[in-house]
C-alpha cells in the first residue's frame, strides 16, 4: 500500500510539473500578445511565440510520461480513464494558444490600432476562463466539493467570449477595410473565443468527473 | 485417515470457487492484483477458521450422524460437484453441496434431522436477503461519508483501494469461521478429528484452493454480474462479509456465494436493475439449483457403491 501512495505522490509531482507548463504557456502568449499590441510583429514578438512552442512542447512531453506512468505502473485503476480524458482535454488550451500566436506570426494578420482595447478584452476574457479552468483541475485535486461551482464559472466566462466576439465581428465587418482584411480580424476572434470553448468543454469534463465521486 | 483426503479436496475446491466472494469484486475492479488477494485470502481463511470455526461443526453434526466413510462420501461428493461449478466458472454454495450430500445420506441412512436442516435452509434464504439489505444500508452511509469528507482524485482510489484490502480481509476471516464446517465439518462427528485441527486441515485446504484456482470465478463474480465500480465492490465485500460473519457467530454454515451475490444485486438495486447481466443471473441459480442436486446424485452413487464393498 505505501509504494502504491509513493508512486501517486510522484504521479502527483508529474502533474503539477505539466500543468505549471501548461500555465508557463498562458504567461508567453499573453506576453507575445502585449508584446504585439505594443511593438507590432517584431523580433520581441517572434521570441515570445518561441518562449510559448517551448512550453507548449514541454506540456506534451510530460502528458506522455504521465500516461505511461499511469499505465506502466498500474496507478490509480479507478480514476485513471478519468484522469487521462481530463488531460486530453487540458491539452487542447495550449496547443491553441500556440496556434494562435504562431498564425499571427506567419500570416502577420493585420490588426488595426482602433480594435487593440476589443482584442485585449477578448484575450482577458479568455484566458480567465483559462485560470477558472485551472482552478476548477486544483479543485478536483484537491476538494472536488468546490469542482462544480468553479465549472458554472467558466461556462459563464465562456459565454461573455461569445458576445465580446460577435461584437467585434460586426465591428470589423461594419469597418471600411477591405473584405481580406475582415476575414482575417474575424479568424482571429474566433481562434482567441476558441480557448474558451475549449475551457468549457474541459470544465464539463471536470464536472462529470466530481458528480461521478459522489454518491 | 485415508478418508480426509476427501475433505482435503473439497477444501481445495471450496477456495477455488469462494475466494471470488471476498475479492473477485476488488480483483475485476483492478484495485488489487490477484496474488495480493489471494495471498491475504488465504492467510485471512486459516484465522477466521482457527479462531472462530468452532461453532459450524456442531450444526453439521446435529444434521446427520455419520461414520468416517460416511464424511468420505460427503465431502467427495460435495468436492466433485463445486470443482465441475468451479471448471465452469460457476460461483456456487459449498454449504449446499455439502448439505445436498448430507441430506441424501440422512435419507439412505433414515436418520435425517428435519429441523436442523430447516434451520440451515431458512439461513440460506437469509443470506442474499441479509446481504441484499446490509449493501443498501452501506451504501448510503458511506455514500454520506464519502461525499462529506469530499476526498480527492488521489484519496479517493488511494481510501478505496484500503477499504477494498480490509474488507476483503474481513470477508477471508468471515469465509474461513463461517465454511470451515463444510471442509472438514463431517470429520469432527466420527470422532476423527478435533474442533482445533480440523480448522487448521480444512483452511489449509481452502487456501491452498484459494491460491491455485480461484482466479475464474473471481472473474464471473466481479466483471459479469453487474458493472461495479470501486466504491460498489468495497459495497459488496463488506456487506457480504458483515452477514457471512454474523451467521459464523450464530454457527451456521451458509454460501459467501449467495451473500455476495444478495449483496451485487442490492447494488442494482440501488443503480437501477438495468445495471444487472440477467443471464449470468440465471446462470448463478442454475448453478445453485444445481449444486444440490449433482451432490446428491455423487453421494448415492458413492453410497451404493461404498455398500457393494461393504463399507456402509
Amino acid at each position: 500500500m505505501a509504494f502504491f501512495w509513493k508512486k501517486n505522490s510522484e504521479l502527483q509531482q508529474m502533474l503539477d510539473d505539466y500543468f505549471g507548463q501548461c500555465d508557463a504557456a498562458f504567461r508567453c502568449f499573453g506576453q507575445a500578445m502585449e508584446t504585439f499590441f505594443n511593438h507590432g510583429y517584431g523580433g520581441a514578438f517572434a521570441a515570445d511565440a518561441q518562449a510559448c512552442h517551448r512550453a507548449e512542447s514541454a506540456a506534451d512531453d510530460l502528458r506522455r510520461d504521465i500516461e505511461m506512468t499511469l499505465y506502466g505502473k498500474a496507478l490509480l485503476p479507478e480514476s485513471r480513464g478519468d484522469l487521462l480524458g481530463l488531460i486530453e482535454a487540458f491539452d487542447t488550451l495550449p496547443n491553441i494558444v500556440e496556434t494562435i500566436v504562431y498564425s499571427m506570426l506567419c500570416q502577420k494578420t493585420p490588426v488595426p490600432e482602433e480594435f487593440f482595447e476589443d482584442y485585449r478584452e477578448l484575450l482577458q476574457v479568455n484566458i480567465e476562463a483559462y485560470h477558472l479552468t485551472r482552478k476548477a483541475v486544483d479543485a478536483l485535486l484537491s476538494n472536488p466539493k468546490v469542482t462544480l461551482y468553479s465549472t458554472k464559472d467558466v461556462d459563464e466566462k465562456e459565454s461573455e467570449s461569445d458576445r465580446v466576439e460577435r461584437r467585434i465581428i460586426s465591428r470589423a465587418f461594419s469597418s471600411e477595410y477591405d473584405t481580406g482584411s475582415k476575414i482575417l480580424l474575424r479568424d482571429l476572434v474566433l481562434l482567441i473565443g476558441e480557448i474558451s470553448d475549449r475551457a468549457e468543454k474541459t470544465a464539463d469534463r471536470i464536472g462529470i468527473i466530481a458528480i461521478k465521486r459522489q454518491v | 485417515m485415508w478418508q480426509l483426503s476427501s475433505g482435503v479436496f473439497l477444501g481445495w475446491s471450496l477456495g477455488a470457487n469462494d475466494a471470488s466472494n471476498v475479492f473477485g469484486t476488488a480483483v475485476a475492479s483492478r484495485m488489487i492484483n490477484f496474488w495480493t488477494a489471494a495471498i491475504l485470502c488465504s492467510v485471512f481463511v486459516i484465522i477466521g477458521a482457527v479462531v472462530g470455526g468452532e461453532e459450524g461443526f456442531e450444526t453439521y453434526n446435529n444434521l446427520s450422524s455419520s461414520s468416517v466413510d460416511v464424511a468420505f462420501i460427503v465431502a467427495l461428493a460435495a468436492a466433485i460437484s463445486v470443482a465441475l461449478m468451479s471448471y465452469w466458472g460457476l460461483p456456487v454454495s459449498t454449504s449446499q453441496a455439502v448439505v445436498g450430500a448430507l441430506v441424501l445420506v440422512g435419507l439412505m441412512k433414515n436418520d435425517l434431522d428435519t429441523g436442523a436442516l430447516t434451520k440451515v435452509v431458512i439461513c440460506w434464504l437469509a443470506t442474499p436477503v441479509g446481504a441484499a439489505v446490509a449493501t443498501i444500508v452501506l451504501y448510503y452511509v458511506f455514500g454520506k461519508l464519502m461525499n462529506l469528507l469530499s476526498p480527492s482524485l488521489f484519496q479517493y482510489d488511494e481510501w478505496l483501494r484500503a477499504g477494498l484490502v480490509v474488507a476483503g480481509s474481513y470477508g477471508a476471516y468471515a469465509l474461513g469461521a463461517n465454511n470451515v464446517a463444510n471442509v472438514t465439518g463431517p470429520f469432527v462427528g466420527p470422532g476423527g478429528l478435533s474442533p482445533l485441527a480440523a480448522s487448521i486441515i480444512g483452511s489449509a485446504a481452502i487456501a491452498l484452493g484459494v491460491l491455485t484456482y480461484s482466479r475464474n470465478v473471481m472473474m464471473t463474480v466481479g466483471k459479469n454480474l453487474v458493472k461495479l465500480d470501486a466504491y460498489t465492490a468495497f459495497i459488496a465485500i463488506l456487506a457480504e462479509a458483515v452477514t457471512v460473519h454474523v451467521f459464523a457467530l450464530i454457527g451456521v454454515p451458509v454460501s459467501t456465494s449467495q451473500a455476495i451475490v444478495g449483496a451485487v444485486l442490492g447494488i442494482g438495486l440501488v443503480k437501477g436493475v438495468r445495471t444487472i447481466n440477467r443471464r449470468t443471473l440465471w446462470r448463478i441459480v442454475f448453478g445453485w439449483i444445481g449444486t444440490p442436486s449433482i451432490s446428491a446424485a455423487i453421494a448415492f452413487a458413492l453410497w451404493q457403491a461404498f455398500s457393494l464393498i461393504g463399507l456402509v
